[in-house]
């Protein structure tokens, strides 16, 4: 009974999934949400790939998802994933079904699957990846993700379920050590980058998940990612077989079992050499030698509209993008724009624009970021655009932000000529990954044509 | 004038944390004083005038009314004394009888009568309009859990969203001046005109820092939750 459902289930998503790549409509979950909606253990039964490798993990997953994938298709391998970021039960499924016939045959070599946190608890022993990398664990969106114990819960509940998945596991945070105890596991890390005292409003990690006690950190990179150990019960970080121990310009050296190997950077902020890391341990644990890897590495490339920076006509502009709502991804893109050196100007653009009139958003996730780090004396301006832009002017209030320096306006235009300061070296644009790239475009445009009209 | 803000390392999540942020910039003469988890609270040894705790979570709550139920009888104490509580998010459900998941029953400080009942299968994110005497509050929830049991000392009149559970007349508890609610994140910041009503039953005197741009927003808030058409359960990110 079962397989014929099955078999109806992947009809009806392939027939679906015709109709929207006939349509050009590549990008969409739809297909996979008709199997699921027929079948909703359409993931479990459809074939897989030789090479299944899944991403989970509050921050990186798209990253991690993508330089694989370009990793093995740099090697010739056919590769299934989701480049749009898709990481729920419809995703699944539309991932799978573009990698089977309809006899349910698989027609790919590898498939490359981002897991959303939550739905490892039941979706891991579905999908029964040889590798899931967890990146790292910390506030999320607070209407579906709740907390992290909450969401280390529901990993860990996964991992008991299914325990022949090859774990690689961030080393320095403490709240992903405690997940698969059961399972292989890898560990990878970074060293002491000499930033114990920075502190965050979130507090991730306050206590020691074994006793309580407070716990100590030999040192801290940043927000709770570390080397820590409890000082009452001993519960500490694990032995890291894949470690940083050097980040230079362009590369770093990473220590293994067998000695140090050196790989290219695609990013030198300290979250992307975490991302690097993981996908390092990863083709290291599937046995690519340190030179093979270094290699593929260098054929692979952040997504599009990620981390970017551009200079035009002596001015830099960068754009850093993070997750709306998640209050850890744009705490980290305003403590670089804080700390980043040089005269500033700081444009966000965290708010989409709604037609709906009446579409409210809840914005408690704003006093969860960290917005002091842009109360910084190099930080010369900070507009804000987007309908809730004075919810986050009263932010910037708190936070110490002076009040002559913040400009705000609900919608572009109105503000558009204003964007032109002769007193900064550098634009700094706070994006959301998703709903606001179109306006970070054109705000790139607008400073470019008001560095030309000589305002700066 | 000691306040005392309980626990913040882990008791302020979800963005309770603007609570703190507008009350202590609107109390410059004040002390406040952070208790982490390992110290004795300030409440045990003085007579603080404002004690505050908010969200965190679950594995937390059980750390932390581990800690609090040695101080049963102050609390009580101060309760009745009057001193001014704020309780917001699932702190409230330390204060009752206790929490049931399923089949499994996990006790609680015992303060007050109602019992929370919780389960991890969906979570509830709702708007709340709300009238507190004569102030209209505008407030988010975001939760596992229902209150039930409360059957006096409510301490909102429900408009529209959730009350202590569905279809519930009212919200939270308010006893003295004990203000317990599920509404979470910046509640003070949202509603300038109860953070002035707070800062009164302190006798803390002038308005509430950055009291234009809050009424503002608040006024803006009131007229979109007050929209016939505006949606009152949270998705994802929009309502």
């Amino acid at each position: 009974m079962k397989k014929i459902r099955f078999f109806i289930s992947l009809w009806a998503g392939k027939l679906v999934l015709w109709y929207y790549m006939k349509k050009g409509r590549v990008n969409d979950d739809r297909p996979g949400m008709r199997s699921m909606r027929l079948f909703f253990e359409f993931v479990k039964y459809v074939a897989k790939p030789k090479i299944v490798v899944a991403v989970t993990g509050t921050n990186g997953k798209t990253s991690i998802t993508k330089i694989i994938a370009d990793m093995f298709e740099a090697q010739g391998y056919s590769v299934a994933y989701n480049s749009w970021g898709a990481n729920d039960n419809a995703g699944y499924a539309r991932l799978f079904l573009g990698a089977v016939n309809i006899f349910n045959k698989s027609t790919k070599d590898v498939a490359v699957v981002e897991m959303d946190e939550i739905t490892v608890s039941y979706m891991l022993e579905m999908i029964k990846p040889q590798y899931l990398i967890i990146n790292n664990l910390a506030t999320d969106s607070l209407h579906r993700n709740a907390n992290p114990d909450y969401v280390s819960e529901r990993i860990i509940t996964g991992c008991s379920h299914y325990t022949e998945t090859v774990l690689i596991i961030n080393g320095d945070d403490p709240i992903c050590c405690g997940i698969g105890e059961n399972s292989p596991r890898v560990f990878f890390g970074v060293t002491d980058q000499g930033r114990l005292k920075e502190t965050y409003l979130t507090n991730d990690f306050p206590v020691c998940p074994k006793c309580g006690s407070t716990p100590v950190y030999k040192y801290k990179n940043y927000r709770h990612f570390g080397e820590f150990y409890c000082p009452k019960c001993g519960y500490k970080s694990p032995e890291r077989d894949y470690f940083v121990e050097e980040i230079r310009d362009d590369s770093v050296i990473i220590s293994e079992k067998d000695g140090k190997n050196e790989y290219p950077v695609f990013s030198s902020a300290l979250f992307n050499i975490y991302n690097l890391a993981s996908v390092v341990s990863l083709f290291r644990t599937m046995g690519y030698t340190p030179e093979k890897t270094a290699e593929l590495l260098k054929k692979a490339k952040l997504p599009e509209n990620r981390d970017r920076t551009e200079v035009y006509k002596g001015i830099e502009i960068r754009d850093l993008c993070s997750k709306r709502q998640n209050p850890t991804a744009m705490s980290t893109t305003m403590e670089y724009a804080g700390k980043e050196s040089g005269n500033k100007a700081v444009i966000m653009l965290y708010d989409e624009i709604l037609k709906e009139e009446s579409r409210i958003e809840a914005t408690p996730y704003i006093y969860s970021t960290d917005y002091q780090f842009l109360a910084d004396d190099s930080i010369k301006h900070i507009i804000v655009i987007g309908q809730r832009h004075k919810e986050h002017r009263n932010r910037l209030l708190l936070a110490g932000v002076k009040p002559e320096i913040i400009q705000t306006a609900e919608k572009t235009e109105e503000i558009d000529p204003l964007i032109s300061f002769g007193d900064v070296d550098k634009y700094i644009i706070l994006h959301d990954v998703m709903y606001s790239i179109a306006m970070r475009d054109h705000i790139i445009d607008v400073i470019k044509q008001n560095i030309d009209k000589g305002g700066m | 004038m000691k306040r005392e803000i309980l626990y913040p390392e882990l008791a302020s999540i979800y963005g309770d944390a603007g609570n703190m942020m507008l009350f202590r910039q609107s109390c410059n003469d004040a002390v406040f004083r952070e208790t982490g988890l390992e110290e004795e609270p300030w409440f045990v040894s003085e007579d603080v005038d404002f004690i505050y705790i908010g969200s965190m979570s679950e594995p937390k709550q059980l750390l932390v009314r581990d800690k609090l139920s040695q101080y049963k009888g102050r609390i009580r104490e101060l309760i009745e004394k009057g001193t001014v509580f704020l309780v917001t998010g699932n702190a409230v459900e330390l204060f009752g009888q206790y929490i049931l998941d399923g089949n499994k029953k996990t006790e609680m400080l015992g303060i007050f009568d109602y019992q929370a009942e919780r389960s991890f299968d969906k979570r509830l994110n709702y708007i709340v309009l709300a009238q507190f005497e004569e102030i209209p509050i505008v407030a988010v929830k975001s939760q596992f859990s229902v209150i039930k049991g409360i059957n006096e000392n409510h301490f909102l009149k429900m408009e529209k969203g959730l009350g202590d559970s569905f279809n519930d007349e009212y919200e939270g508890i308010h006893y003295m001046n004990f203000y317990g609610t599920y509404c979470l994140g910046p509640l003070l910041v949202y509603n300038p005109l109860f953070t002035e009503h707070l800062l009164t039953l302190c006798g803390q005197k002038g308005n509430v820092a950055f009291r234009d741009e809050l009424m503002e927003t608040y006024q803006e808030r009131l007229e979109k939750y007050r929209k016939p058409d505006s949606p009152v359960e949270l998705g994802h990110g929009f309502i």
